[in-house]
């Protein structure tokens, strides 16, 4: 023991080892400094009982779980919750059904097909205020081009203000949403699609096989990894969707278009409740977690990961 | 001519041609930004809506572009993005080198972390950075947005990166380094060099990403002075309340720096995004 430990340290100096660490120390530093400790700081302040009073300065109380069972209690949470779960399963359904559809359609060999691709990208890579701004203008009360279609052709008989409509807000969310994500799935899907063997099919084909089964029976078992890896990542990035919200209906009318990520921002920066507004947040951050635990665990596990 | 020589004949014509319709269709709302910023307020408003501006229309842009505020949001985007970007490359490049290449203790812990913290969304983050910030002076000024903004790219780029690096042959960094060149001059001089196309693509997601970036803003930037685009924007529609034609015109300005970006990286970008994503 005694002889080891100054060798060791002798060598990691002498042998400029240390060195190496100094490629890694600003960006670990800047890491643990502005994203480890401010997670310790919200779940910290979760606890505390923090207003705009003691906010930047002064004594903080610890309350134990008074803020969780504030906001547990609070109705608006309890809707923001089954609207968030609402959100995200009717997402990831549509942006996995319309992004396999499209991967599969576009991961023939057709000319253009490469830069069509890459065009249908434009809509993720869009600022999302950007979408929600073109959202609000399609979808607007009398003069938008999505009720101008639905009333010429007789779908609904009058226009509708989607946005300021309690029973309408959310599910234009949803659908301007589900419009960003499509292609993101796609790229994922595809890329999912191009590592399979050409082999599996030629021999499918050799046995008989036709399309459906074909599918069936190679695509989707060898999909499956990717498919499970892409709605654990869908969740996490729809779950946390705040842009969109803000610039199309700030979660209203009457709190019908709130999910959490919403609800945590209102009851910190517009209610300045702030101890309620990190226990919701980490609530939100707790779910985070656990999926971010899930998807490490599976993406390792398939190989997906490196 | 039997369906199925017909098919033959024409089959992969007629699959590029649906190709086109579906890109099309999809791409609408885009479409209908761009006719929409082009119609004059008239038309704008024309029931039945024209598919087509009657006539090309620039007055929502020049009205729009006489905004003098309008230049400031996008001189702030601009600062901003530009030193998120710089700032997460020159933390990340060096930081993936290492996690790529050099025997560093601890390494699996460090990998798992980022991984993890890559999932931790700016809504878990913006109250606490908010009051270290308002702490430490840093709310209403550029380096708080700019240093939050970094926080969204970095273990994106890292990760992104560090399967550049490891990419490259290691035959490369031991011929430098018996010419003599120290560990950061490999660095500098050998790695960097070699994996430039990643550097943009990376590069360009953290402009991209910055650029977009709506909610850092809104918190930390209680004075318009610092106010960037995403931001800004939404001034201009309570102002105007419902000149769509020059909101629209501003959607387009505000999406044109992407768009550009987007085209002349496009390639690397699309596998960006499964590298940074599926294979972590």
């Amino acid at each position: 023991m005694k002889n080891t430990k100054p060798g060791r340290a002798a060598q990691f100096f002498r042998r400029g080892k240390w060195v190496d660490y100094t490629f890694l120390l600003p960006a670990v530093l800047f890491i643990v400094i502005l994203m480890i400790y401010p997670m310790w700081y919200s779940i910290d302040m979760g606890f505390r009982d923090v207003t705009l009073k003691n906010f930047v300065s002064g004594e903080q109380p610890f309350v134990w779980f008074k803020n969780f069972e504030a906001v547990l209690n609070d109705r608006f949470f309890t809707n923001a919750l089954n609207n968030t779960f609402i959100f995200v399963i009717v997402c990831l359904v549509f942006h996995f059904l319309f992004g396999f559809a499209f991967a599969l359609y576009f991961n023939k060999t057709f000319k253009g097909a490469k830069w069509m691709r890459a065009l249908l990208l434009i809509a993720w890579m869009n600022p999302t205020v950007i979408t929600g701004a073109i959202f609000e203008w399609i979808l607007a009360g009398d003069i938008g081009i999505l009720n101008y279609v639905l009333t010429s052709f007789g779908i609904i008989p009058e226009a509708i203000n989607f946005l300021s409509n309690a029973r309408t807000a959310l599910g234009s969310i949803i659908f301007a949403n589900i419009w960003v994500g499509i292609p993101f799935n796609m790229i994922i899907l595809l890329s999912g699609l191009q590592g399979i063997p050409d082999e599996l099919y030629e021999s499918a084909v050799i046995d008989g096989a036709g399309a459906w089964r074909k599918f069936r029976y190679i695509t989707w078992p060898m999909m499956l990894p990717t498919i499970s890896v892409l709605f654990l990542l869908g969740f996490i990035y729809t779950f946390k969707v705040f842009d969109l919200i803000y610039a199309m209906t700030k979660g209203g009318p009457a709190n019908s278009s709130q999910i959490l990520s919403y609800y945590a921002y209102e009851k910190s920066f517009t209610m300045f409740r702030f101890g309620e507004g990190a226990a919701a947040s980490n609530i939100s951050f707790l779910i985070i977690i656990v999926l971010a635990l899930i998807y490490v665990r599976i993406s390792q596990k398939e190989g997906v990961a490196a | 001519m039997t369906l199925h020589h017909f098919r033959r004949r024409y089959g992969k014509a007629l699959q590029s041609v649906l190709g086109l319709v579906i890109v099309l269709v999809y791409l609408f709302p885009i479409y209908w930004m761009i006719t929409s910023s082009l119609k004059t307020s008239g038309e704008v408003f024309a029931n039945p809506p024209t598919f087509f501006p009657k006539e090309i229309y620039w007055g929502n842009y020049i009205s729009q572009l006489q905004n003098s505020n309008l230049y400031l949001y996008l001189k702030n985007s601009f600062v901003i993005s530009v030193c998120s970007m710089i700032g997460g490359i020159l933390l990340a490049a060096p930081a993936s080198y290492a996690l790529a290449r050099k025997q560093i203790r601890g390494i699996g812990v460090i990998m798992f972390a980022i991984i993890i913290i890559q999932m931790v969304p700016s809504n878990s983050l913006v109250l606490p950075l908010y009051a270290m910030f308002s702490k430490a002076c840093l709310t209403d000024s550029y380096i708080g947005v700019i240093l939050a903004n970094i926080t969204s790219s970095l273990p994106f780029v890292v990760l992104l990166l560090r399967t550049a690096f490891l990419n490259v042959p290691q035959g490369l960094e031991d011929a430098a380094a018996i010419d003599g060149c120290t560990n950061w001059g490999t660095f500098f001089r050998v790695m960097l060099p070699l994996t430039l196309p990643s550097l943009l693509t990376c590069a360009a997601f953290a402009f991209i990403f910055a650029w977009g970036e709506l909610l850092y803003a809104l918190v930390l930037l209680p004075n318009q002075t610092y106010w960037p685009i995403t931001l800004g924007m939404r001034t201009f529609i309570s102002q105007y309340g419902t000149d769509w034609g020059g909101l629209m015109a501003t959607a387009a300005i505000t999406s044109t720096p992407i768009l550009l970006i987007f085209i002349f990286t496009q390639k690397h970008i699309v596998g960006g995004i499964t590298a940074g994503s599926v294979k972590g």
